[in-house]
């Protein structure tokens, strides 16, 4: 069984900070203008701190990824929990993906494809996703 | 076998409407001109001789286990299909074609991309060739579906969405052609009120209009329907202007759908849908649908056709009725609401109270099929297939897939289901225009563990 690492939650904090920060400073600016942006920051800083404090860490612990004799389980979700179940025979291509803020971190993205089904995991150490790559793909699959 | 080239006529499918549609306009204008005829004649031929250039270059050949396809006049193509993984043969012929003894033919194959499927003319004698060097003999006994059964099809089938899809295009292309706006002439006319004088009749017309283009266009598709039937292969031929005729193998099925929508429930009928992994997107069939009569016959049909059952112990609905119904008897509370807008505007009273008992009646008969849902839920194994059924929207659905025609498994709780123990799976084939089937409700490890156990290695 696969689970994801400290390093996962910190790259998700990462982007979660890039993305509300300039959002809540863009309303809390326009407060300055009208009382609505006020609410606005306030419930923008609201789901920050509840995304970065709660939930995040929660799907970390829930997300799953499990490999059994020709199969695949990936189980994640925190209130509303999805698991999908899929042929590992049946794989047709697999990649591995990293940015610069992955690759600063040793980690790496992967992502496969079968038949209508394609998945992206979150972030994983570079190891744990080269050797989920091989039991996915195996040896030679091409790599992005 | 010897290389079979195009058809003659061939040439008329290099002829796009798209040139016409594009010529006509710029053609008025260059008329006008002093050695605009002469222009617009050269321009033409060019146009025409390029095509039979086009067609003459396109043959195909049965080359061992391949299928050759050569194509293409400065750039020129060579395909190469294994037979062995040919999805569909679907031909087509309009009266014309017919006169001159040529069918339209589509060779789908299991790859879901268009580009690797296949489009040529060829003579009728050329086509028998073919089929018989792919393995796709014809069968000479065939079952013919009676016109009321292809009819009552048809109505279920129909919708006005595909109305809309069959006829805009069409008007908006001949408008275009004949430099006329049809879709403006409408709008004046409705917006002066001198069609229909509310806006709720405007709906009702145009949705009636586009069920009526939809039924009639599908009714025309598949009437005069004939199923035949060998070991290995399955030939429906069916429509009659133009006539199609699509051969599949059995083993290329992705998908057995039993249906059962509302104007055929309340025949007591079902409608069988095969659908084929390559999703025709080139033009071909990607499956076909086959009315069905009684209750009774669709289980032999299956077992004789398919090699299928329906399983005798199945994984069922663990919730009970409300479960199934407790959003429509929601929706069902808050009907009445347009009422209160009635009250408002005077004017619209009578739309509104129509609408509302449209609503009503569409509930109400959701209700009932959600009340009969715990019993149609259903997840199980039928030999090497998977059996799903359930209920969506107003139609009952049954699938069985082959294990390895079968999509990704998803399984789904919500925070009743977490405390209930039950999950709702999502299974579909490997088909693209397959929809999925949703089984709720049903028990969450007995679900899990039937997951894992159908894509264990044999």
């Amino acid at each position: 069984m696969f689970r994801l690492t400290e390093k996962t939650l910190i790259i998700w904090r990462i982007r979660l900070f890039a993305v509300f920060c300039p959002l809540i400073l863009a309303a809390a600016y326009l407060c300055l203008y009208s009382f609505l942006f006020l609410a606005a920051a306030g419930i923008l800083l609201a789901a920050f701190l509840f995304l970065l404090c709660f939930y995040l860490p929660r799907y970390m612990a829930e997300y799953k990824i499990e490999h059994g004799e020709g199969y695949i389980h990936i189980s994640s979700g925190v209130f509303i929990k999805t698991e999908r179940i899929l042929s590992s025979d049946r794989i047709i291509s697999v990649s591995l993906r990293g940015g610069p803020l992955l690759r600063l971190l040793s980690c790496r993205s992967l992502c496969f494809f079968s038949v209508r089904f394609r998945c992206f995991l979150p972030p994983l150490p570079k190891e744990t996703a080269e050797k989920l790559k091989n039991l996915l793909g195996g040896d030679g699959v091409a790599r992005d | 076998m010897r290389e079979i080239k195009a058809h003659p006529l061939g040439f008329f499918m290099f002829l796009s409407p798209v040139w016409l549609i594009t010529i006509v306009p710029f053609a008025r204008r260059l008329l006008s001109f002093r050695y605009g005829t002469i222009f617009l004649a050269g321009f033409v031929a060019a146009l025409v001789l390029l095509s039979v250039l086009r067609a003459r270059a396109v043959s195909i050949a049965v080359l061992g286990d391949m299928l050759v396809f050569k194509k293409g006049l400065l750039f020129k193509s060579e395909e190469f299909l294994p037979i062995s993984s040919l999805a569909s043969i679907t031909s087509r012929q309009n009266p014309i074609l017919s006169l001159c003894r040529a069918e339209v033919i589509n060779i789908e194959s299991e790859a879901e991309n268009a580009a690797k499927s296949i489009k040529i003319l060829l003579r009728r004698r050329d086509f028998e060739r073919i089929l018989e060097q792919l393995n796709f003999q014809r069968e000479k006994k065939s079952i013919r579906m009676g016109a009321g059964r292809i009819t009552l099809m048809t109505a279920a089938i129909s919708s006005a969405a595909v109305g809309v899809f069959v006829l805009v295009p069409t008007a908006n292309r001949i408008g275009r052609l004949l430099d006329f706006s049809l879709a403006g002439r409408v709008l004046t006319s409705v917006r002066s009120g001198a069609l229909f004088s509310s806006a709720f009749a405007v709906l009702l017309a145009l949705f009636l209009f586009f069920y009526a283009v939809s039924f009639v266009f599908l009714l025309i598709r598949n009437i005069s329907m004939r199923i035949g039937l060998s070991n290995e292969t399955i030939y429906i031929a069916a429509g009659v202007f133009p006539r199609r005729k699509c051969f599949f193998k059995k083993r290329m099925i992705a998908g057995i759908f039993i249906e059962q929508r509302p104007l055929i429930r309340f025949s007591r009928r079902y409608i069988i849908r095969v659908t084929l992994p390559s999703g025709g997107k080139s033009g071909g069939e990607s499956g076909v649908v086959v009315p069905i009569a009684k209750k009774g016959e669709v289980a032999p049909f299956l077992k004789n056709i398919f090699g299928v059952a329906r399983p005798e112990s199945v994984i069922g609905a663990k919730a009970g009725r409300f479960r199934f119904v407790r959003w429509r008897l929601l929706l069902l509370c808050f009907a009445p609401t347009p009422l209160l807008f009635a009250v408002q505007f005077p004017a619209y009273a009578e739309a509104l109270c129509l609408l509302v008992l449209f609503l009503a009646v569409s509930l109400i008969y959701g209700l009932s099929i959600g009340f009969l849902a715990p019993k149609i839920t259903a997840l199980s194994r039928s030999g090497d297939h998977l059996f799903a059924a359930g209920v969506k929207g107003f139609t009952v659905r049954e699938l069985f897939c082959r294990r390895e025609r079968a999509g990704a498994f998803k399984l789904r709780r919500y925070p009743a289901d977490i405390r209930a123990g039950s999950c709702i799976l999502a299974v579909k084939s490997c088909c693209k225009n397959d929809g999925t089937i949703k089984v709720k409700y049903i028990d969450y490890s007995a679900a899990r563990e039937y997951c894992r156990a159908f894509w264990k290695n044999q």
